[in-house]
């Protein structure tokens, strides 16, 4: 062994902690969730913090696609109230223009998710712009959660990158052999699906015994990370505090 | 730890998956310190699988010493140490951010202090030729350059034993020679499963053939891969 040392992914002393923005994100999500959609002011606010996180992370218009599956169950939530029988004392509310009367609670059941998911898949989507995966590695382990829940939430991670590798093989190896079309299509998804599945798995477990095989004993450890700091902590108090006061009051 | 002058010894080794396959059956193995073995077989023939026995991460019925020390769960965590092993698909084994953070993994592990992590990362970078590339993520390398970061990740504790599986599959001619080049520079004990003949050839004196869980012929790498007739019979 050389004398040498490597040129390593450090973290400066001085500069915001990837646990603060964690942190942050935490308390933004946790505001977005308890956030009552009939509040306009309080909406608003998270909005707009939102679309300042949007553009001060620079997030590229083509990451809000990743709503599209939202809204496609929302869509399905909204035909499920349509279909739904309603009774004579239940409360209910007039659609415009249609004159369809829906449940009052299922349709603000229905807005708090459109409205909150949405604000919680923008916020998640421009933080993820600018936290590299060693980012969120350090940065659950500066925040001192339990090293399993931190190995837990990096593989997911993780997991989704090999998901997304492993479907894009499966559609080349598909697309290679002349795409399928109308019920056969469904056939050759459910395939695919079915195939996926038995990748993943057969991945996971080899990826455990490589986790094994270099002395994994339930930590994902890592060089250069530190425990978030006591102004930063603070800094998250405040913030927590002032969107409460914002939101609640 | 006894010496017996062999790194690895196994004896009448069986293993049999959940599903009822049997993948190895009283299979028997010594590979002396310093020692190039090969193991070779066709697919499905359990080359994977006794290598997994041999970092105890299956456990089969049989006996494995390592370092003449029986493994057992009592030890396992400091004969790992001592036995690293190198997958045959890198995007398998590799899964920290960084290349860094990667070959650190180990070493970080087995409770080095900060500057000892550092000083063995730059020394296994180093002997696989990867320096400069510590703050690259893994999946934006290469497959050759993958490959050795997954062979210096099991370096960085100077692991006594080297087992690879597969290690020049799928690599360009020019990656397969570096490969080879770089691992006949190790002074550690190498145990390579591959159909890779002419790897073989290059790398390893000794050879095993496996085939359907069974060791068929243990012997001189030349004297077994001349004897082509007997590798047809074993689908090689």
């Amino acid at each position: 062994m050389s004398g040498t040392t490597a040129a390593q992914p450090t973290q400066r002393q001085n500069s915001i902690s990837p646990s603060f923005w964690l942190g942050l994100l935490a308390v933004l999500i946790a505001a977005c969730s308890v956030v009552n959609v009939g509040q306009g002011r309080a909406v608003g606010i998270l909005s707009g913090i939102t679309i300042i996180a949007l553009i001060l992370t620079r997030t590229p218009l083509q990451r809000l696609a990743r709503l599209l599956p939202l809204f496609s169950f929302s869509i399905f939530c909204f035909l499920l109230l349509l279909i739904v029988p309603i009774d004579p004392d239940m409360e209910t509310v007039q659609l415009p223009y249609w004159g369809k009367r829906l449940p009052l609670q299922g349709s603000w059941f229905l807005a708090a998710l459109v409205v909150k998911s949405t604000l919680i898949v923008l916020l998640t989507t421009a933080f993820a712009e600018r936290l590299s995966q060693r980012d969120l590695l350090a940065g659950l382990t500066g925040l001192g959660l339990p090293p399993k829940l931190v190995s837990l939430c990096y593989l997911i991670v993780r997991g989704v990158h090999s998901l997304a590798e492993e479907i894009r093989r499966l559609v080349r190896a598909r697309n290679a052999r002349g795409r399928p079309r109308g019920f056969r299509a469904v056939k050759v998804a459910a395939a695919m699906a079915q195939m996926l599945m038995i990748r993943l798995g057969r991945r996971a477990e080899t990826q455990a015994f490589a986790l094994c095989a270099r002395g994994y004993a339930g930590r994902l450890a890592i060089c250069h990370w530190r425990y978030i700091s006591a102004p930063e902590v603070a800094a998250l108090g405040v913030c927590l505090v002032v969107l409460a006061w914002l939101i609640l009051v | 730890m006894a010496d017996t002058g062999l790194d690895i010894e196994v004896e009448d080794l069986s293993f049999r998956y959940p599903d009822g396959t049997v993948a190895l059956e009283e299979v028997g193995l010594r590979v002396p310190q310093g020692g190039r073995m090969a193991l070779i077989g066709p697919n499905g023939a359990g080359k994977s699988t006794l290598m997994l026995h041999l970092n105890g991460l299956l456990r089969g019925q049989g006996s494995i010493k390592v370092l003449g020390q029986e493994l057992a769960e009592s030890n396992l965590s400091d004969l790992r140490r001592q036995v690293g092993l190198v997958f045959q698909n890198p995007d398998d084994q590799l899964f920290m951010p960084t290349v860094f953070d990667e070959v650190a993994f180990a070493a970080v592990n087995a409770r080095y202090d900060t500057e000892e992590v550092q000083r063995r990362v730059a020394a296994a970078l180093a002997t696989v030729g990867m320096s400069g590339y510590e703050i690259k993520h893994p999946t934006n390398l290469s497959l050759g350059q993958r490959k050795r970061v997954c062979i210096a990740s099991v370096l960085v504790t100077d692991n006594r034993i080297l087992v690879l599986d597969e290690p020049s599959a799928g690599l360009d001619p020019a990656g397969r020679r570096d490969l080879i080049a770089l691992l006949a520079s190790l002074d550690s004990t190498l145990i390579i499963a591959t159909h890779d003949l002419d790897l073989v050839r290059q790398l390893c004196p000794e050879a095993v053939v496996l085939r359907a869980g069974k060791v068929v012929k243990t012997g001189p790498t030349a004297e077994l891969l001349g004897d082509a007739e007997f590798l047809r019979s074993c689908g090689l």
